[in-house]
């Protein structure tokens, strides 16, 4: 009896590595630093290389849709341009630092429930941009003269950059924004 | 202590077998979930548009005053049309797998039209793939693209941008004209 118990104890173990090492490849399998920068990194990518199962795994656990291979690109940080992490008690200033593509956004994502609130995502068509075509974006709690993100007041965040192609053209590897960090209590 | 390897060796199997079962079954688990919760609002083979609730649980990342359809299709029984009918402007039409695998993508640019049609039938199984190339069978090939799925299930998703959040009505509206039901063959 003693014996079996101890069999049952092995199999219960092995059955708990394998579903653990399961949910820590999916969180980790194909993310890769979004082109030379070390600040935005992507999963995007990995969605049609030997990773593709982990990589969509990942977006199916979070109860949404990866996005579409070949016409969507993504990348997230979760740290501003110095390596500080993105908290909400902080104002931070993403500005651009390139050319921008057909179409752009920049979300703020949280641990809790995604907001309908239109506040959480800047994009191509509601950023106002300056005189020289630059596009800069006050990603803060409270709200912020020109263009303002609400990070709420959640704690930690990131920011989600979503990209579209235009029309059979490639999308740049890494999101053309930096994250500078403004002021913090 | 050859018990003990041997356990252990069961333990590695088992170890094996739970991180395949986890990688193939519970991500699909979980968001079956989801199209189930949508399908029991609005049905297979019919087109509808995404709240904006569900639009920022299903696409975190897509503005919030921009317009979703989605058709929840079920080739099972048969093929499925999509007759995409949608407004002048940018938009992307993505074809998933209920396994969240892009079967298909077209933006306006590519399509150079608002008005397309896209046939979605099931995939054969090797066994019908060497009776169709036997008996020189070819699946019905419309004016349109063609996409063959994997799964028996999946999703088509046509997303529009705008850039003023009081167009979503209006161009919801025209979103509405695209259908999405079994395909009638000629014959019927």
């Amino acid at each position: 009896m003693r014996r079996y118990a101890g069999g049952f104890a092995y199999v219960l173990a092995g059955l708990a590595a394998g579903a653990a090492s399961a949910y820590l490849v999916i969180e980790n399998k194909g993310v890769k630093s979004a082109g030379s920068s070390e600040l935005w990194t992507s999963r995007a990518k990995g969605l049609s290389g030997d990773s593709a199962i982990y990589v969509r795994a990942h977006y199916l656990l979070q109860g949404r849709l990866p996005p579409s291979t070949g016409q969507i690109d993504e990348a997230t940080a979760d740290t501003d341009s110095d390596g500080n992490v993105l908290t909400s008690s902080c104002r931070y200033t993403v500005t651009s630092t390139g050319a921008l593509p057909r179409w752009w956004s920049i979300a703020v994502m949280t641990d809790g429930s995604e907001s309908s609130s239109p506040q959480v995502i800047a994009d191509t068509d509601s950023v106002i941009r300056e005189a020289d075509g630059s596009a800069v974006i006050h990603a803060a709690a409270t709200p912020q003269p020109g263009n303002w993100l609400n990070t709420g007041a959640a704690g930690r965040f990131t920011l989600l950059y979503s990209a579209v192609a235009a029309g059979t053209q490639r999308l740049p590897g890494a999101p053309p924004f930096n994250i500078r960090r403004e002021e913090c209590p | 202590m050859m018990i003990r390897l041997f356990w252990i060796a069961v333990a590695l199997v088992a170890a094996v077998a739970a991180h395949a079962a986890f990688v193939l079954f519970v991500p699909g688990y979980m968001f079956s979930a989801e199209i189930a919760r949508m399908t029991r609002a609005h049905g297979v083979n019919t087109f509808f548009i995404l709240p904006v609730a569900d639009q920022a649980r299903l696409f975190p990342g897509l503005p919030r005053n921009g317009v979703t359809g989605i058709c929840l299709f079920d080739v099972t029984d048969g093929g499925v049309t999509l007759s995409a009918n949608l407004p002048e402007g940018f938009w992307v039409t993505t074809i998933y797998s209920d396994k969240g695998e892009t079967l298909y993508t077209v933006n306006n640019r590519q399509s150079g039209s608002d008005a397309f049609n896209v046939s979605l039938s099931r995939a054969p199984g090797f066994i019908e793939m060497l009776v169709q190339s036997t008996d020189k069978e070819r699946p019905e090939i419309d004016s349109g693209w063609t996409v063959q799925s994997p799964e028996p299930q999946g999703l088509a998703v046509v997303w529009y941008p705008l850039t003023d959040a009081a167009l979503r009505e209006p161009v919801a509206q025209a979103m509405s004209g695209t259908r999405c039901g079994r395909t009638v063959s000629p014959s019927q």
